[in-house]
């Protein structure tokens, strides 16, 4: 897994739509600074904490995609599962949310374990296809199970007091949890980071994906240690889960809706970048938030209010087809993976 | 079931089975004849709802609701019922394939049901076109009653456009600017248009307006929008428990004392969730009934509830109970199942059952003839103080302000687009 394969000779290769979008681009939120400053200000920054949520839900799946090269479907499932363990161990066993925080992220990572050693570990070098299918089916069985437990009604668990009110930025009120969500995406990321690239652990690993025979040949342990990083991402769902939850809720539709937006920011931001799905996460989160206003400051401007589309949840698809037909392996992947 | 069949009703019924084993729908509505087989001592009734999703504690509540409806009447009335229920979950085309299913396979003689004003309607023009009694339960927008209404259907429970008279005039009085945020599906849609109507004939503005996707999770976007809107009102006409998100997220973002806030639909169960203090946030507030009605048999009726429901009483079980009440008391005047007699048994009728008293207020409850709409009373409602919201053996946070006359707050027929 690369942290960034854009470069200086990259940039200095850039084309002139690229700069032609970029400057319109700057145009447009000029105009919308002018027009609506105060909004702008405050979408901007709800947009860029938005995102951070969104890179701490894409991070495991990035981390399995870019490192075992699975493509981990089930990364929705494990998320959902999350969120549900964290109501059990606050509502059923009245553990505070941090106990929840720990404990249902690990539970989260064996079963992630024993689907890894009793159906992963045998597609490992086969077709994306067939872990797509494999894992697809997972998520199927985990999704039921799910209903079958905890039934179909939303549920929901307490925030602790400290985290259910605003904090004042100066130029914008945040919500406390926000914040809170943003720094342990910062520390988690950080974390991922040094583990992949600092430590002889990630070292085995990205040798094992790119020689696993030579790697083992060594004397590594590889099929553990893979074992260990699908533990890791399906820890990292889970605990996404836990804290997506915490302010969302709990319902059986959640893991497929996220499922479908971590890929398209782990795609946008390059398979294989987690520098990628950091900037990828923020791009799709502010762009989410800021295009409405945008689109309405045009309206404005241009005197036509047809303008004024209300296209919020569209943007992260619109942003994804932008990027993938002028850069097809996304914005920081390996070329070839897509192209 | 026995006895008063007719060649149409034998051939409706035959015809909606094969439509139904083909998978066709509306098939056998030209085929003319209505209702269901006669006689009224042996009822099965179909209760299509969300058990499922967004709305599923809704529905379950409704259903909860419906059941003691049932021991009631079996017991006054000495009635045999059964209740065949089904999943609608958010779907309009599921609830018409319960609908469906429930009549064609489970022999339902007449159906309610459904939270979801899009569900609702769906299901209801497919019942209209069957010729087949139905009770769109918990759904408030206003086509059900207007452009969408139909011979066959009757709404128990206030629309969207009652509601809204209900508030309006406290809208009008606490802010001159209003910025509503509603959830973009029918009951939103039509919750919108009746609330601007309302401000507008008040000489109030609506600055601007977010329709929001239903259900969702992150409301922040649209309360930056709300925030530099430049009014001094929100309309919180967001449906289910998303309200309940929005309010959180509101509180969160340091909101509630900045702007006075309204809602033109509350429902007690949404603001559980919340902490007692963040359960006042809304400074007007409509409600078609709650825990705050306090005459005894509204008090009964809460603490059978209590006892019987895994959710606390609120509006949800009491439109189960009306809807219950209302047409198995029908088809008992009547005595037939069939649709045009139990229409005629619906159409102007004064609601006198123990449904009525459950309600409250003064000026009583009717079926109006000309768009099937159940004119009832209204309330507008405020949190209690915070040390006086009492949970044992129910809770109880909210008080009633106002009561309205149902046709005080109703469009008269002439404006609600409704045509039979």
């Amino acid at each position: 897994m690369n942290t960034t394969e854009l470069t200086r000779e990259d940039l200095a290769t850039v084309s002139p739509a690229w700069w032609a979008a970029a400057l319109v681009a700057v145009v447009l939120l000029a105009v919308t600074f002018a027009v609506e400053p105060g909004l702008f200000i405050d979408q901007a920054i709800g947009g860029l904490v938005y995102g951070m949520v969104l890179v701490l839900v894409t991070l495991g799946l990035s981390l399995i995609l870019g490192l075992m090269g699975i493509v981990n479907f089930a990364h929705g499932a494990f998320f959902m599962l999350g969120a549900y363990l964290s109501y059990s161990v606050v509502v059923t066993l009245g553990l505070p949310f941090w106990a929840a925080l720990i404990l249902a992220p690990l539970a989260v990572g064996v079963v992630g374990v024993v689907l890894e050693i009793t159906v992963l570990r045998y597609l490992y070098g086969s077709d994306p296809i067939v872990s797509l299918l494999a894992t697809f089916g997972l998520t199927m069985m985990i999704e039921e199970v799910i209903r079958a437990y905890w039934g179909t009604a939303p549920l929901e668990i307490s925030r602790p007091s400290v985290l259910t009110r605003g904090t004042d930025l100066g130029v914008t009120t945040v919500p406390t949890y926000r914040l809170f969500l943003v720094g342990v995406a910062v520390l988690t990321i950080v974390a991922v980071y040094l583990l992949i690239s600092r430590t002889d652990f990630g070292l085995t690993v990205r040798a094992g994906v790119q020689d696993g025979e030579m790697t083992e040949f060594v004397g590594v342990n590889l099929p553990v240690r893979f074992t260990a990083m699908f533990f890791l991402g399906a820890a990292l769902a889970g605990f996404a889960g836990v804290l997506y939850s915490a302010e969302t809720g709990m319902r059986t539709t959640m893991g497929e809706t996220f499922v479908i937006l971590a890929f398209v920011v782990v795609v946008v931001g390059g398979i294989g970048s987690l520098f990628g799905s950091v900037v990828s996460g923020i791009l799709i989160g502010v762009s989410a938030y800021l295009t409405p206003v945008v689109l309405s400051a045009l309206a404005e401007v241009t005197n036509q209010p047809w303008l004024a589309l209300q296209i919020r949840d569209l943007v992260p698809y619109l942003v994804m087809i932008l990027i993938l037909l002028y850069r097809p392996r996304g914005l920081f992947g390996e070329e070839g993976f897509l192209e | 079931m026995s006895g008063n069949n007719t060649w149409g009703t034998v051939d409706r019924r035959t015809m909606l089975r094969a439509a139904g084993a083909a998978g066709i729908g509306g098939l056998a509505g030209c085929l003319g004849g209505g209702g269901g087989e006669g006689g009224a001592n042996d009822l099965t009734v179909g209760f299509a709802t969300s058990l499922s999703g967004p709305f599923s504690v809704f529905g379950q509540s409704a259903l909860d609701g419906a059941m003691l409806a049932v021991e009631d009447l079996e017991e006054e009335l000495g009635v045999s019922i059964t209740v065949e229920d089904g999943d609608t979950q958010l779907d309009p085309q599921t609830g018409v394939s319960q609908l469906q299913r429930m009549v064609t396979e489970a022999d339902a003689d007449f159906t309610m049901g459904a939270v979801s004003s899009s569900a609702a309607q769906a299901m209801a023009s497919w019942a209209n076109e069957n010729e087949v009694i139905y009770m769109p339960t918990g759904a408030h927008g206003d086509g059900l009653t207007g452009e969408a209404c139909g011979p066959y259907s009757f709404r128990p429970t206030a629309s969207n456009s009652m509601l809204a008279a209900s508030i309006g005039a406290e809208m009008a009085e606490s802010a001159d600017s209003w910025y509503l945020l509603y959830s973009d599906y029918a009951w939103g849609q039509t919750a919108q248009a009746a609330v601007t109507r309302i401000l507008e004939e008040q000489g109030k503005e609506v600055v601007g307006r977010s329709a929001t996707p239903f259900p969702a999770d992150d409301y922040s976007p649209y309360l930056n929008e709300a925030d530099n809107s430049g009014a001094e009102g929100i309309g919180m006409l967001i449906a289910g428990l998303d309200l309940r998100k929005a309010s959180n997220q509101l509180v969160s973002q340091g909101m509630q004392g900045d702007y006075t806030l309204a809602m033109h639909q509350l429902e007690d169960a949404v603001f559980w969730g919340l902490d007692r203090e963040s359960a006042g946030i809304l400074d007007s507030a409509g409600q078609v009934w709650g825990p705050a009605v306090d005459t005894d048999a509204s008090v009964d009726f809460c603490e059978r509830v209590a006892e019987s429901s895994e959710t606390d009483p609120y509006v949800r079980h009491f439109l189960g109970y009306l809807s219950m009440d209302q047409a198995v008391r029908a088809a008992v005047r009547a005595d037939s199942t069939n649709a045009d007699d139990m229409r005629g048994a619906l159409e102007g009728h004064e609601v006198t059952s123990m449904a009525a008293d459950i309600k409250g207020g003064d000026s009583g409850m009717y079926w109006r003839e000309g768009d099937h709409q159940l004119i009832q009373p209204t309330y507008t409602v405020e949190a209690m103080a915070v040390e006086e919201m009492s949970e044992d053996p129910y809770k109880r946070w909210f008080q009633t302000v106002n009561t309205y006359d149902g046709d005080d707050v109703a469009r008269p027929v002439s404006e609600t687009g409704c045509s039979m």
